[in-house]
């Protein structure tokens, strides 16, 4: 059980919510895979707790090539990968990375917001949300405004959500046709955080081939590598120049060793993996 | 033979499944007071001052014991038989604290809450002392972990704790100094020097921990348990409460696992302490992280080890040396240290010279005791890995170095009669033993020959596989006592009691069948009542896989018995002599004379020679027969990341008859996934600080379902003579073979040899680049 007492609200409507959210020691939750957790470990302990899955606009999918994909931020994991074809069709990655978090049970709850809100450095759907440009639209009772993905994190568990605020919607942009890899080590198959994950995406693979790196567990926030993008960028992908991209994504991370895994099995992965999965996808050949 | 050898399901398996309230926490009256305990923070510590004046004033706070309010007596908290093997060297709180995880304070509350708030009050002043984290350095360290002059052992263990050794051992047979002195010297022999390590694996039953404790209307106090020892919790909280024996009852209800870590008492001394205090019902239920911070784990170990051999493959001698971590507590030292030789070295009886030496020291650690396999597992990585070595030095196939070797049939080994499970064993020729068979046979299902010969690579990733063998026992030899009652009713069914405790095992089931075949009827015709202190005869309890093999001879026996005095009871209503009585399982007949078993049993309550018929038995182990099991393991090594799969899990075991072949097959499946946990996932890590990192499941992993291999279990045909209906045991020896196995196979595979488990990826991967740069 939850060993201290709170109280436990479901708003139906966003104004309500931010009302509740306003008292002292609220805190709003989706799934509540990452804060029930934390509360029955007495990480955190919250006076308050506002569930928020019973607000409609906040289960909004849409997708256009124009808008993007927007998925409101009450949205499940497995509603979004099950019901809405276009994350498998158009952010393959995206699809790849949900699809690894915890287990099938674990999706029944966990949303794509607060994996995003937990801000956790392992979160696995961070990194191909990274490379596709997603943007954070978050709302409070004073207005809305919209934050880069890549500037959401500020540290474990610490993001640029002032108090009151809250995510409403998680908007991905609509570059052009993509492929790549979510490559997850973890120490067993399911229910486990990512020992290290790597996102790589290449986005227009057959015209302008932009290849995108992010990786999540190996700093302390999810991380895109944009010197080992900027790197590969118009070159040919021969061996000497994947080999030197996939040390700049090395150089990307700053790992460190917890129960998961060491600082030094991190760090020669974050080397490993983009060679492994640029040769998964065909574009080279050679050992990682 | 109809009820055994035959997959009946489990008695409690619709209740279980459909989820009704079995468990101790589900039992437990809604009043119970709830108890909290106050966790040391440090590895070794003395308590200079414990104030609970605050924590006293928290509504709904019923009491708050410190160590100033329980007797200072020692115990051995084990769960052995008596005298245990294991130094009594705990208290139920103490001055001291000794691992991080210690009780410190007891508090009892109206709720959970109030609890918790407590335990927030008491305010603690540590003297901090001078934690041994490091078990290679805990011997004759300058801090001494049991200074206390209480603290003893019931008999010689080799207890030493001037020196932080809690329990030492050794034997030799032969020469073996003389042995590895003229192997050195000689061009036609062979010798292999090895360390290995093994960690402290956690048990992650499903139940946690959990007692409660009440008084009934005879002012004596019941304690229900989620225990495997019943018996043991009486007989212990009796004399650490100073409560009499008929003082108390010990019930234990369905248990959601226990593998060895419910053998010991966890909270029942809590409980029971807090309900003869308040008068009132208490209960313990221990949380996910004080199960991993504060019950038991296996015992890590470190081994070295000595092979030598011919070059013909002939094995010559055994030395082995352990150095075994028991934590802060000695329960288990001795035991599971003996069982890595005792259970292992058997495997090649025909060795000129067998060394086996250890010592188990103490160490500010989480405690360390039984866990399934038991000293087995550890000893068999070490012996089976090694072997794998020795066959890699010699060019010899694995699995011809063992059929060299192995123990055959009616052949015995020096060690039964002088290695016991704390003292001296028995003698013992194996009277069943389908080794070499198994052997042979798990050659031929996993394709060895065929896949051995050529190596498989497919891009980073490369197979191979890797052989090992294993042998356990089946229950302590003139030790374990088990009883059997059985008491028949008047519409010809039977009760059965059994101290046994099934553990989610099957028992039960397994035991009612055994009953039913003896007697003649269906398994449907038994209701088996277990493990209730008042109402069933003795068992030592569920371990040293002793249930089907020791519990199931003493039922085997009381059915024998209540059958005669059946067939007494029917000749005498017809006017016969027993002997002319014959018996289909529902009618006794005589000649042309005939009485249905309801009618008899009706008659015999209400009409004519009036009785109940009840029979009993009782049984001790004269011997401890092992099976014994052979094992394939291919796995597939990737070369970039050092990840390890293992594809497919092949063993054929030898276990006599399986009484009930779906659940033995459940206990191997289950036991191969703890062993390959160990192998490969369970890592366990502690702060600089002597704090457990790995204290819950998304720190501390156990394999997933989604990491099971093809797994093949067969059974051959055996009949074990002094088991019940042929019957050995099964409960551990499937978690033995894993960890070597898959060593071997990763050997074969890419030519790395792990020897310290768990076998991680980053292991593999630096021993494959030969390093990684820090
Ligand atoms: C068994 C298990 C396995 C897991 N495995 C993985 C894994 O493999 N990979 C992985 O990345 N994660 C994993 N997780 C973590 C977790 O499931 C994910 O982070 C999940 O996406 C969290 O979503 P949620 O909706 O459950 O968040 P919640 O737990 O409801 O909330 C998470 C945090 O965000 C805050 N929050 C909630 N809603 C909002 C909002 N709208 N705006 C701002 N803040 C908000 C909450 O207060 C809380 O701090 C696992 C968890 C469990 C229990």
């Amino acid at each position: 059980m939850i060993p201290f007492r709170f109280s436990y609200h479901k708003p139906s409507s966003l104004s309500e919510a931010f009302e509740i959210l306003s008292e002292d020691g609220a805190v709003p939750m989706l799934g509540g895979t990452d804060l029930v957790v934390k509360m029955r470990a007495k990480r955190v302990t919250p006076k308050v707790v506002v569930d928020l899955k019973f607000i409609d606009e906040l289960h909004n999918v849409s997708f256009s090539e124009d808008e993007g994909l927007v998925i409101g931020a009450a949205v499940t994991m497995n509603e979004l990968i099950e019901d809405f074809a276009v994350v498998k069709e158009r952010f393959p990655v995206f699809y790849q990375a949900i699809k690894k978090v915890g287990a099938y049970q674990t999706r029944n709850r966990a949303t794509v917001a607060g994996n995003i809100a937990n801000s956790s450095p392992a979160a696995d759907s961070v990194p191909p949300l990274l490379t596709y440009n997603a943007k954070v639209k978050v709302v409070s009772a004073d207005g809305e405004r919209l934050v880069e993905l890549k500037d959401f994190f500020t540290g474990p568990g610490r993001n640029v959500l002032k108090p009151g605020e809250i995510i409403h919607s998680i908007i991905v942009p609509y570059e052009s046709p993509s492929i790549g890899m979510y490559y997850k080590i973890s120490r067993i198959k399911a229910v486990d955080l990512s020992t290290i994950g790597v996102a790589l995406t290449i986005i227009d693979p057959d015209g302008k081939r932009d290849i995108r790196v992010a990786l999540a567990s190996v700093a302390p926030t999810p991380v895109r590598a944009f010197k080992a993008e900027d790197y590969i960028r118009d070159k040919e992908l021969s061996a000497s120049s994947v080999e030197r991209f996939a040390e700049l994504v090395q150089e990307s991370t700053s790992p460190i060793t917890d129960a998961r895994g060491s600082k030094e099995y991190r760090w020669e992965m974050a080397k490993v993996l983009p060679k492994r999965i640029l040769r998964e996808l065909g574009l080279f050949e050679g050992v990682a | 033979m109809d009820q055994v050898k035959k997959s009946i399901i489990k008695k409690d398996a619709f209740a279980l499944i459909s989820g009704m309230p079995v468990y101790t926490d589900d039992l437990a009256p809604k009043d119970a007071l709830v108890i909290k305990i106050l966790r040391s923070p440090h590895p070794f510590a003395r308590i200079k001052n414990i104030d609970v004046s605050e924590a006293l004033k928290v509504k709904g706070v019923e009491l708050v014991l410190t160590h100033k309010d329980v007797p200072r007596k020692p115990i051995t908290r084990a769960g052995q038989g008596y005298p245990e093997p294991s130094p009594y060297d705990k208290f139920i709180l103490d001055e001291y604290v000794r691992y991080v995880g210690d009780e410190v304070a007891i508090v009892a509350a109206e709720d959970e809450f109030a609890a918790e708030e407590a335990l927030k009050k008491i305010k603690v002043d540590y003297e901090i002392l001078e934690p041994v984290l490091d078990f290679e350095e805990a011997e004759c360290n300058t801090s001494i972990i049991h200074p206390e002059k209480e603290a003893f052992s019931q008999f010689d263990i080799g207890y030493m704790p001037e020196k932080n050794i809690a329990a030492s051992y050794s034997m030799e047979v032969g020469d073996v100094d003389k042995l590895i002195e003229e192997c050195e010297k000689d061009p036609d022999c062979v010798l292999i020097k090895r360390r290995y390590y093994t960690q402290a694996q956690a048990h992650v039953m499903l139940e946690p921990h959990a007692s409660f404790a009440y008084i009934d209307l005879h002012g004596r106090l019941v304690i229900v348990s989620s225990t495997q020892t019943p018996f043991h919790v009486r007989r212990q909280v009796s004399m650490v409460l100073d409560i009499p024996i008929k003082s108390i009852r010990v019930i234990k209800p369905r248990i959601g696992g226990g593998f060895g870590g419910k053998q010991a008492l966890h909270g029942e001394l809590i409980t029971a302490l807090v309900t003869w205090k308040t008068k009132k019902p208490s209960k313990l239920v221990y949380t996910r992280r004080e199960v991993f911070e504060a019950t038991y784990t296996r015992h890590p170990m470190r081994f070295d080890i000595t092979l030598g051999a011919k070059k013909d493959g002939t094995l010559k001698l055994i030395d082995v040396e352990v150095l075994s971590d028991t934590g802060a507590y000695g329960e288990h030292a001795l035991t599971t240290l003996m069982v890595a030789g005792s259970k292992t070295l058997p495997l090649y009886n025909k060795v000129e010279g067998v060394r086996f030496r250890g010592k188990v020291v103490y160490t500010n650690k989480v405690p360390a005791g039984a866990y399934r396999g038991y000293g087995a597992i550890q000893g068999n990585f070490v012996l089976e890995s090694a072997m794998d070595e020795l066959a890699q030095e010699l060019g010899i196939d694995p699995v011809d170095l063992r059929l060299k070797n192995v123990i055959r049939e009616g052949e015995t080994s020096p060690i039964f009669k002088i290695m016991g499970e704390g003292r001296e064993g028995v003698e013992m020729i194996v009277r069943s033993c389908k080794l070499e068979e198994a052997i042979k046979r798990v050659v031929e299902l996993s394709g060895w020959k065929e896949k051995r010969s050529k190596s498989e690579r497919n891009g980073s990733k490369v197979r191979g596989l890797g052989f090992a063998i294993a042998m356990q026992g089946s229950g302590i030899a003139n030790i374990d006592m088990a009883s059997a009652i059985l008491k028949l009713n008047d519409d010809g069914s039977f009760n059965l009691l059994v101290g046994a405790t099934d553990l989610g095992t099957g028992s039960d089931t397994i035991l009612a069948q055994i009953a039913a075949e003896e007697l003649g009827v269906s398994t449907d015709d038994i209701i088996v009542y277990s493990s209730d202190t008042d109402l069933t005869p003795f068992d030592t309890g569920a371990y040293a896989s002793s249930t089907t093999y020791v519990s199931g001879n003493a039922v085997r026996l009381a059915a024998k018995k209540m059958l005669k005095l059946i067939k007494e009871e029917a000749a005498k209503m017809l006017n016969v002599s027993p002997d002319e009585i014959t018996w289909d399982g529902k009618v006794l007949r005589a000649g042309d004379k005939e009485i249905s078993l309801k009618d008899l049993a009706t008659k015999l309550y209400y009409t004519e020679n009036q009785k109940q018929l009840v029979a009993d038995a009782s049984f001790v182990g004269p011997e401890s027969p092992p099976p014994y099991a052979a094992t394939i393991a291919e796995v597939e090594v990737d070369t970039e990341t050092g990840k390890v799969d293992v594809l497919k899990y092949y063993t054929v075991l030898d276990i006599g008859t399986p009484i009930n072949p779906n659940l033995a097959k459940v206990q191997v499946e289950g036991a191969t996934m703890q062993g390959l946990g160990m192998t490969l996932y369970e890592d366990v890590k502690y702060s600089g600080t002597g704090r457990l990192l790995t204290n819950n499941l998304m720190y501390y992993k156990i394999p997933s379902r989604l990491d099971v291999p093809e797994i093949h279990v067969e059974f051959l045909e055996s009949y074990e003579p002094t088991g019940p209906f042929g019957a050995k045991s099964v409960a551990e020896i499937g978690i033995d073979t894993p960890p070597a196995a898959v060593a071997n196979a990763i050997y074969s595979a890419v030519g790395v040899r792990i020897r310290e488990l768990p076998i991680t990826p980053e292991k593999v991967f630096s021993a494959l680049k030969g390093g990684m740069k820090s």
